[in-house]
């Protein structure tokens, strides 16, 4: 019990001076009615002083709060003295009020117990930006944990627990090392101590291979990045803990793709500087990898091509993309004894956590180059023989025709006259046909070969007008033999003209000479855009479209087992006094056909009828 | 002299092949044509003849493609461009037969060409057609259809 106090001036009175005290005041009987209320108790409740007294400060406290106040009430008849502690209230509007409690015994001047008086401070601001704080501990996705300069853990986020294995009451105060295998240990508090030497934040990690420890004793490979935290409350130190087992998984997978590529691989970053290669850069540059990890990427390059590498280097870092390197020219590598290799290069961007690097896939082509030039080597060669040959072809048009058309002369002239006897005249007759025979082998001899060397190109053309063409020149011998040629629908097809007019005149003339006796020669010529699957022969490609061209004859036909046979140079069925002829005419066919890379079968009928199916690959799409 | 005397065909055969040779003679005889015939055997022997200004030039050449020395293709050439020998008939009398060839000729101004037959009745026919054509003077090129004379043609028009 104190003493009336003296004021120095009177002229304030003590309500005044209660008015004025910032934190809200609140005065209950011990029936828990409330007797007083300051201002600030009203700004604070948002109550008038009316509507609080007399009522049961029940009225602040929220539903689940009730215990507190019987425990207060407690506290007080007992003649407890209670600590200031921090608890929520209600105000008039229902809404939570966080608050500092102070409080006191109310007694009468003899000392007796008569109420209690309530000082609460509104903390509802420092609660919130507690809260938010524990919002943002709560919502990181590594494992936070604050640690005073102890090393205890005050504060752990729900992701420690949930990493770790451990709830938090297990981990509160206790020290940080609960979390890391012994022998980092000592590692983690050095690092823990330096921040209160030297405050800035700094990552330790994958570098010093650290560790997690869980409650349950297993191992995994942690990132530690710590921060300082000043609090009121003192210095503290912030740690986030990110479990990097996924990390180092995919690293190594990375590692194990790098090391299992078959070409040499490079990854060289923005400086220009080696970061990694694998075996097969080692075996291939002939280095052992620390020689060549850090030094620019231009040692493994001779020096008239350093500038082109540069320049495509400032290239690809404006642009980088997937692609390769100095196309169409001749790149080398060169090994660390200075030899140079052929190498094509192609060039990737990877994104990583440290930035853009570029992975460089080098493969070295010197077997490539050596099987190109024996190609190129070889077509010059072909050129040359084929040029050889096209001569060749040239010098016997003439130098053997023309000593065959003396003799066909001579001997004719013998014919002519009455120079000699009939038997002379007989053998005259024979050696004249013979050298027909010779003229017109000769004359094919040398279509056949010339049939892939013609100089003509592909066009399209019209199938209707070279036929027609063909027909006429056979008008004499289809008016002798009573023979048709129907003309049937025909549609264009790219083909070397002159050619396919040899094919139809040799086609046209088999028929008319192939023909049954008695019997008036039918031939019949269609032709008609197919596609290659219409066909079920895998000789076509099914998604090629192709002219299908059909010469069909109703004449003596060609027995099954010589159908294969009949397209052979020299092959003939009949001897030669059934049939004339060189056996050339259907191995030119083919060769034709074979010469504007198409298909031709034969189907056939003895003594029905021959049809010959002829595709030709159309180049356009129509 | 008083008599009128036949009006004999001057002709110059410029031919290597003395077979060819032989057998144009043999041809020329049988057809029993007032004809006056000369063979050289190369193009320069040819030009020699014919810019010798002390003989007669010929009525019509018969030339032959395939020649040493001087090709027929340079001798029609240079008789296109001459003055004096521009307006000579020139047959060509060759052993192949090349589209591309035969236009060239044409184009060079050859009057006639001729393939060098394998029958001799056929070889007969053709100069004998070709000396016809010949003989009605026409001063322009026949036209491209009429350029090339054949056995075929001839018996057409000998019949």
């Amino acid at each position: 019990m104190h003493p009336k106090r003296k004021h120095q001036n009177t002229s304030i009175s003590d309500r005044t001076i209660i008015e004025s005290i910032k934190d809200a005041v609140i005065v209950s009987e011990l029936s828990g009615k409330i007797i007083f209320t300051n201002h600030a108790a009203e700004e604070l409740f948002d109550y008038t002083s009316d509507e609080l007294l007399g009522r049961d400060i029940d009225v602040i406290f929220p539903p689940g709060l009730a215990h507190e106040k019987k425990k207060m009430m407690d506290s007080i008849l007992w003649g407890e003295k209670i600590e200031n502690y921090e608890t929520e209230r209600i105000d008039k509007h229902n809404k939570a009020i966080y608050v500092w409690v102070s409080l006191s015994a109310l007694r009468d001047s003899k000392g007796k117990l008569r109420g209690m008086t309530k000082v609460l401070r509104d903390i509802t601001d420092k609660k919130k930006s507690e809260g938010k704080f524990q919002a943002l501990l709560e919502s990181a996705p590594d494992a936070m944990v604050i640690t005073n300069n102890f090393e205890q853990m005050v504060l752990v986020n729900a992701q420690t627990e949930k990493l770790f294995g451990y709830n938090r009451t297990d981990l509160m105060g206790e020290d940080i090392g609960k979390l890391i295998p012994m022998r980092y240990e000592q590692k983690l508090i050095d690092h823990c101590k330096k921040f209160f030497e030297d405050s800035k934040v700094n990552v330790m990690g994958v570098s010093l291979e650290l560790y997690g420890l869980k409650k349950d004793g297993t191992e995994f490979p942690v990132e530690i990045s710590s921060s300082p935290l000043n609090l009121d409350e003192g210095l503290f130190v912030s740690t986030a803990i990110r479990d990097i087992t996924t990390r180092i998984k995919n690293e190594a997978k990375f590692r194990g793709l790098l090391e299992s590529a078959p070409d040499a691989m490079v990854i060289v970053n923005k400086q220009n500087t080696i970061e990694l290669v694998n075996a097969q850069t080692e075996m291939l540059f002939e280095y052992q990898r620390e020689e060549i990890i850090g030094k620019q990427v231009e040692i493994l390059i001779p020096n008239r091509f350093k500038e082109l590498y540069s320049r495509h280097r400032k290239e690809y870092i404006s642009e980088p993309r997937t692609r390769a390197m100095g196309v169409g020219m001749d790149l080398y590598g060169i090994k660390k004894d200075g030899t140079e290799f052929p190498v094509e290069i192609s060039l990737s961007p990877i994104e990583t956590e440290d930035g853009a690097l570029v992975s460089a896939a080098i493969r070295d082509i010197s077997e490539q180059k050596r099987s190109a030039i024996e190609l190129q080597n070889y077509a010059e060669r072909l050129e040359v023989s084929n040029k050889e040959l096209k001569q060749f072809a040239y010098v016997a048009s003439h130098d053997l025709k023309v000593p065959l058309r003396k003799i066909l002369i001579y001997t004719g002239r013998m014919l002519e006259n009455d120079f000699i006897t009939e038997k002379g005249r007989k053998y005259f007759q024979l050696i004249n046909e013979t050298a027909d025979r010779m003229q017109t082998l000769i004359e094919d001899l040398l279509t056949f070969s010339s049939i892939a060397s013609t100089d003509k190109a592909i066009k399209t053309s019209n199938l209707e007008s070279i036929v027609k063409e063909v027909k006429k020149t056979f008008s004499e011998e289809l008016k002798e033999k009573n023979a048709t040629i129907e003309i049937g629908e025909l549609c264009e097809a790219d083909i070397i003209e002159f050619q396919i007019r040899q094919l139809m005149h040799n086609l046209i003339s088999n028929a008319l000479k192939f023909s049954r006796s008695g019997i008036p020669p039918l031939i019949r010529i269609q032709a008609r855009r197919m596609k290659g699957s219409d066909l079920k022969s895998d000789k076509l490609q099914p998604d090629m479209e192709y002219c299908h061209i059909f010469v069909s004859d109703n004449g003596i036909g060609i027995e099954d087992k010589y159908q294969e046979k009949v397209f052979g140079v020299f092959e003939k069925l009949h001897s030669r006094d059934e049939y004339e002829g060189t056996g050339i005419g259907l191995a030119i066919v083919k060769k034709i056909v074979d010469n504007h890379k198409g298909l031709i079968t034969v189907r056939s009928v003895l003594n029905a009828g021959t049809t010959f199916d002829i595709y030709m690959p159309l180049r356009n799409k129509r | 002299m008083g008599t009128p005397t036949i009006q004999t065909t001057n002709i110059i055969l410029a031919e290597d092949d003395t077979d060819d040779a032989f057998l144009f003679n043999e041809a020329i005889d049988e057809l029993s044509l007032a004809v006056e015939l000369t063979i050289v055997s190369d193009g320069e022997q040819l030009m020699e003849r014919i810019s010798n200004e002390t003989i007669q030039l010929p009525d019509v050449i018969f030339l032959d493609i395939n020649m040493p020395r001087k090709n027929g293709l340079e001798c029609l050439s240079e008789i296109r461009v001459s003055k004096r020998l521009y307006n000579l008939p020139v047959i060509i009398i060759s052993t192949s037969y090349d589209e591309e060839i035969v236009n060239q000729l044409y184009i060079n101004g050859a009057d006639y060409y001729i393939q060098k037959p394998s029958v001799f009745e056929a070889l007969k026919n053709v100069i004998h057609l070709a000396l016809n054509l010949i003989s009605e003077k026409n001063q322009l090129q026949p036209p491209k259809e009429s350029f090339v004379l054949t056995d075929k043609k001839a018996k057409m028009a000998l019949r």
